[in-house]
């Protein structure tokens, strides 16, 4: 078992218990409970994993699995407001997930590069974060259907492209975007 | 300070729901500028020598350059499952990239060995690039951390806000307790924490000249205050790498001048340079074979497990084939100093000026370079790695204890029949590389030739050094020498115990083959 692992659990676990009895006076108790064993332990790994932050907590909230990326892509609210010309990347879905459960996510590019790894299911189409034409990241979109994954798909960084059903093909799951330079 | 008083109990929900209400603030605005590890701002751009480390893709950590080619950061970052990283190249595709701030477009250089530290969480990278234009340092602390010292932490890490961010963050901690191998650290800022992509991130101990020294590599951390993190202790643990500036040095790169021998392994290429014996390892094989005199930059390489038994193993990252040319030094166009040696005129490159200079009669080593030097167009570029004047000696035989002149002013065959060295008993011995090596009569000026292919006897009167010329220089077990014609690869007898001229034509070595090689 990872050392680190070890640690992170009952940690996490301790964490979710206080949160959920919503009762923040008494977590001063539990915590020197914790410490008393961890006094002797080393503390918790500090490596990055590129595991998405608070994925839990988002697939609780939004229905929306997240699984990893590099920090260049964020899953962001639909609310957040665009900068300059550039808007967020919208993935759609008739799947009912995401803030409003209208199947509509977005994501948000902070980096000139990036990526995120998901699973959104019954993706039909991905809007490009250019808010009028010449503009936008260059993205690519990696998708699966049952029968395999199929060629990334470059989606038009200032407008719609289709995927999946819209396309009229078979439904499709989103696994991966990508944007580059 | 002891930890138990260093516990902050209250709002330990609070700061979990504060953080959850901070990354949807982040996202919607994009904003993630609050560091953890203390201060509001990322560590300025000096500190330019703080490298992000990627293992696999998936493990980021901090690193801290040592070298050009040298990067310290944690040991873990390299875990690969269940499987410790051993001395060798990385198992997993690993990066080392800089700041974006450095004045010149980012680097992201792969590494290509890792030279790990069994005793603690530390590994020294070597890069396949060079780090270059990288702003500041922070050389090996030879003084050791002490509890109470303030020092500083920089690191890649997560901030309070934000995940990944692309430019290093810092805050001071102070040093709780010190062990052989490893430092405990708390926060010096109420806000300041280690956090997730900091291992391996340097603590350095400011000085009051302005320079810094590195102390120690972050290890571990409770993460208290990070993004996503639900602690909140902020405490942490760093490797000591104190005092260990002469491990490191031996990672830097080197260069060896020496020829290439045959190991005991089949397969194995082994050099001696000085007290050292190396296992070479890459390089052209074609320069880099059994035989070859070379000149090689490259680092010793130590693996878990090799073939090679004999001597440190050493990287090669550049050969070359060490030449040895005499000549007389000229200056050539633009006033560059050549150096022709049969057709080909080289512009030579480095050395002693005081030794290479105009008119100077030089054995000269070095190797060739393609390196462009606008300034001297004139023929290949050799740099310059010893240069000698020959040396004038003479020789007395073991076969009558008489010294070997070039009768009659060098009109004559050489013989050993003098009794006092003069003028004509006195030759210049010219090192042709390789143990070889010509005799110029001072009789005379001419060389000393094994005339007739070696059938006739030893005489100087030849202008120019040729096979016949040439003599191979082989020591004996005495401290004598005897001279192996080049012309037909026999030995030079003071035949008839010397009565008779000096002449090539022994395939053994006994007592008329031998001479005293005595520096006039």
């Amino acid at each position: 078992m990872d050392p680190a692992l070890r640690f992170r659990v009952p940690a996490v676990a301790l964490a979710a218990a206080v949160v959920m009895g919503g009762v923040l006076t008494g977590s001063g108790s539990a915590y020197s409970a914790n410490t008393a064993v961890a006094v002797e332990d080393p503390p918790p790994s500090i490596v990055e994993d590129f595991a998405y932050p608070q994925a839990a907590q988002i697939l609780a909230q939004y229905t929306v699995k997240l699984i990893s990326g590099d920090g260049g892509i964020l899953f962001v609210d639909c609310a957040t407001p665009p900068v300059g010309d550039i808007g967020l990347i919208s993935v759609y879905t008739t799947a009912p997930i995401g803030a409003d459960g209208l199947g509509r996510l977005c994501f948000k590019v902070t980096k000139a590069s990036g990526h995120i790894e998901l699973e959104v299911p019954a993706v039909y189409e991905i809007r490009g974060d250019g808010r009028k034409t010449g503009t936008g990241h260059k993205t690519t979109a990696i998708v699966r259907t049952d029968a395999g994954q199929l060629p990334p798909v470059t989606v038009d960084p200032s407008g719609s492209t289709q995927v999946g059903v819209g396309t009229s093909g078979p439904p499709a799951t989103l696994l991966q975007l990508v944007v580059t330079p | 300070m002891d930890r138990r008083q260093r516990r902050r109990f209250g709002g330990r929900g609070m700061a979990l729901l504060a953080a959850l209400g901070v990354w949807l603030a982040a996202l919607a605005t994009g904003d993630g500028a609050l560091a953890v590890t203390g201060g509001s701002a990322p560590a300025d751009a000096s500190y330019g020598y703080v490298v992000k480390v990627n293992v696999g893709g998936n493990r980021g950590c901090t690193g801290v350059k040592l070298a050009e080619q040298l990067v310290a950061t944690s040991k873990e970052c390299f875990q690969a499952g269940s499987t410790a990283p051993v001395n060798g190249p990385p198992t997993l595709a690993s990066t080392v990239t800089t700041r974006p701030d450095q004045g010149s477009a980012v680097q992201t250089v792969a590494v290509d060995h890792l030279f790990v530290r069994d005793d603690r969480n530390l590994v020294v990278a070597h890069l396949a690039g060079r780090l270059l234009g990288l702003r500041g340092d922070a050389p090996v602390a030879s003084a050791a951390p002490a509890a109470g010292q303030t020092l500083r932490v920089l690191g890649f890490g997560r901030t309070a806000t934000e995940w990944v961010p692309d430019l290093p963050h810092t805050g001071q901690f102070s040093v709780q307790d010190v062990s052989a191998t490893g430092i405990g650290l708390a926060p010096a800022a109420a806000d300041g924490a280690v956090c997730k992509g900091d291992a391996g991130g340097p603590v350095i101990r400011e000085n009051g000249d302005g320079t810094a020294n590195l102390v120690a590599v972050v290890s571990t951390s409770w993460q208290g205050g990070c993004f996503d993190a639900t602690g909140t202790r902020r405490d942490a643990t760093a490797t000591r790498v104190d005092g260990l500036a002469e491990w490191v040095n031996q990672f830097k790169e080197i260069v060896l001048t020496g020829v290439v021998q045959a190991g005991t392994e089949s397969g194995c290429l082994v050099m001696t340079v000085g007290a050292d014996t190396y296992n070479l390892v890459g390089g052209d094989a074609a320069v880099v074979k059994a035989g070859a005199t070379v000149h090689v930059t490259g680092y010793r390489a130590p693996v878990a497990t090799g073939t090679c038994t004999q001597g440190t193993r050493f990287k090669i990252t550049s050969a070359d084939t060490v030449l040895t040319l005499f000549g007389t030094v000229q200056k050539g166009l633009e006033n560059c100093l050549t150096l022709t040696s049969g057709d080909v005129t080289y512009h030579l490159f480095g050395g002693d000026r005081s030794v290479v200079k105009v008119g100077a009669r030089l054995t000269i080593t070095g190797y060739t370079s393609t390196a462009d030097f606008s300034l001297c167009g004139q023929g290949p570029n050799l740099n310059v790695l010893t240069a000698a004047a020959p040396k004038a000696v003479s020789l007395r035989a073991h076969a009558n204890t008489k010294y070997v002149t070039a009768d009659n002013a060098g009109a004559s065959a050489l013989v050993a029949n003098r009794t006092a060295i003069g003028v004509w008993e006195t030759f210049d011995e010219i090192d042709l590389g390789g143990g070889n090596i010509a005799l110029q009569a001072h009789a005379n000026n001419n060389y000393v030739t094994a005339d007739n292919a070696g059938a006739n006897p030893l005489i100087a009167n030849r202008g120019a050094i040729g096979p016949w010329e040439t003599f191979l220089l082989v020591p004996n077990a005495d401290g004598s020498v005897s001279l192996k014609a080049g012309a037909n690869g026999k030995y030079v007898s003071a035949d008839n115990a010397g009565a008779s001229p000096l002449i090539a034509n022994r395939t053994a070595i006994g007592v008329w083959e031998e001479f005293d090689l005595i520096n006039s």
